[in-house]
């Protein structure tokens, strides 16, 4: 019996008359990274959304820590312990990289009253501005480790779209959680932001985190899991370890389709 | 003579600054586009009229106003979890028609097209503010306090939580936030300083009547958002002066006063039209919504 931190069980969704996931089953082991791959249109992408709560599930079950998240929102999931990442940037484009990650610490900035009275009635060494200071050199030393620090105070709408990428995984990262999942995290960026983005992912395997990510490129995917996934028209057609896949003749006939 | 046109312009400046400021914090903070701040600005107006026609103390009207406004614009966010952009602008429109007829309509309350004549000049313990001077002092303290209200609102945590609900709010949920509660506060809190304006416009003019909260009227004020910049308060107070003066500085180029209202019109419309031209972020904004 695997130690599964997600479970998904005969999850469906039509669009319209489109059968985007078909009885999907799958499960993803604690503290490992798992890869979901599959031609375009496979639909990958829908089964994050489905298990985000960003699209609304037909039918099954998506179990994080055996309780079951498929009809809950977004918001619910989040605090539950899903961080994601996006295919297109979903950066906060108007808010610096500080604010974009600042805001993804707690919910503290959720509680009005306390937000606007602030350190107002509180001494300067508060433990609310002690909090925020921590949270400041959290943020630096993460800025620091992707050697982004310059760009702190800028807004994140001129960034380039790498370093967008690695705020976004960045954001996902501080945002509480016990399952990351990524979509298409290196798609477009440059082989050496790829190299890092690689080197990120297995340290923070390395730290015990469990990852989910979807990507297209191969080599990137079958270095960097434990294991692999592969979808077909909605549906799971084989999982296995990185060698087994690559030799897969249900696998290359499906990319070649 | 000169004097009491000026002081008179000065509390006109600060009505549409407690307008134009409120309305930056649900247009341009949380990015609902609201085009109901108008009804809020007439529910304050009655609310603290009809009250302060029944002898209630001018505090205790202001107050109300204000909360009767917060309330609806309670009310007014409800919709907003489902409704979003464009469509939530007319929603929001839709809503400003309802309080339009309903003063107009309701006669044994409102007086419908009458209005209210008659509405008693703030005095506060004692203290009355029948001059325009003793107003203008009055007005511009309560404007001094909205500002900072709003820019403390604006600089807080959860004023960076409106502004990531405006840039994306799916990106919010994702980071576990309740979007929703944080547009229905936004929006709440920018109803309750527009029922404020109403209130203190009420009780400087004397006189309401529901002509002065129709739709129109929301015309110069998300004209003064957008002029100044979105999420901008100095931006906003800027354009606030400027599109208030520049219309009035027609009188004195010999217009004849029927074309004074249309020619208003025209003159928003053509800064605006510049602005958004040249200067898609406004005066002073660093916002660009996509």
């Amino acid at each position: 019996m695997k130690n599964d931190i997600l479970k998904i069980e005969n999850l469906k969704k039509h669009f319209g008359g489109v059968l985007a996931v078909d009885d999907c089953s799958f499960g993803v082991e604690r503290g490992t990274i798992t890869a979901l791959i599959g031609p375009n249109g496979s639909g990958k992408t829908t089964v994050f959304n489905l298990i985000s709560g960003v699209t609304k599930v037909d039918s099954g079950k998506i179990l994080l820590n055996d309780l079951n998240i498929a009809h809950l929102q977004p918001s619910v999931i989040s605090n539950l312990g899903i961080s994601r990442v996006f295919q297109q940037s979903r950066l906060f484009g108007n808010l610096t990289v500080e604010e974009n990650l600042m805001l993804a610490f707690d919910n503290e900035d959720q509680k009005f009253w306390a937000s606007f009275l602030g350190d107002w009635w509180r001494k300067p060494a508060s433990a609310k501005d002690t909090a925020r200071q921590s949270k400041k050199q959290i943020i630096d030393e993460y800025l620091e480790s992707m050697h982004i620090t310059h760009m702190r105070d800028k807004q994140t709408r001129d960034l380039s779209f790498g370093q967008k990428r690695l705020v976004e995984i960045l954001r996902a990262l501080i945002n509480p959680h016990n399952l990351l999942m990524l979509d298409e995290p290196v798609a477009g960026v440059t082989p050496e932001l790829r190299d890092k983005i690689k080197k990120v992912l297995l340290e923070l395997k390395a730290k015990g985190e469990t990852i989910l990510l979807i990507e297209h490129d191969m080599n990137f995917t079958l270095k960097v899991a434990d294991w692999v996934i592969v979808m077909d028209a909605g549906q799971v057609i084989v999982e296995g370890i990185p060698d087994e896949i690559r030799h897969n003749p249900k696998v290359l006939e499906a990319y070649l389709d | 003579m000169a004097s009491a046109y000026i002081i008179h312009l000065l509390i006109l400046i600060c009505i549409y600054l407690i307008l134009s400021l409120s309305l930056n914090l649900s247009v341009g903070y949380s990015g609902v586009l609201n085009l109901g701040h108008i009804a809020f600005y007439g529910l304050g107006a009655y609310t603290s009229a009809l009250m302060a026609l029944a002898g209630v103390p001018f505090l205790l009207c202001l107050l109300a106003g204000g909360l009767v406004a917060m309330f609806s614009g309670f009310l007014l966010a409800l919709p907003t979890d489902k409704i979003k952009g464009d469509y939530l602008a007319l929603v929001t429109v839709g809503f400003s028609f309802i309080i339009y007829s309903l003063m107009l309509n309701l006669d044994e309350v409102t007086r419908g097209p009458l209005g209210l004549p008659g509405i008693p000049r703030p005095s506060i313990f004692g203290f009355g503010f029948e001059d325009n001077f003793s107003f203008l002092i009055l007005i511009a303290v309560i404007t001094l306090a909205v500002y900072f209200i709003i820019q403390r609102i604006a600089d807080s945590p959860f004023g960076k939580l409106l502004e990531a609900v405006r840039d994306d709010e799916l990106a919010a949920k994702i980071l576990g936030k309740d979007t929703f509660k944080a547009k229905a506060f936004s929006l709440a809190i920018s109803a309750f300083f527009a029922g404020i304006a109403g209130a203190l416009y009420a009780s400087y003019i004397t006189f309401i009547d529901p002509s002065s909260f129709s739709l129109m009227q929301i015309i110069p004020i998300i004209s003064i958002v957008i002029i100044g910049g979105l999420a901008s308060l100095p931006g906003t107070v800027l354009a606030t002066i400027i599109l208030t003066l520049i219309p009035e500085a027609l009188r004195f180029v010999g217009f004849p006063s029927s074309i004074l209202g249309p020619m208003r019109q025209i003159i928003y419309a053509l800064i605006l039209l510049l602005i958004l031209i040249y200067r898609p972020r406004g005066f002073l904004g660093k916002v660009e919504l996509e």
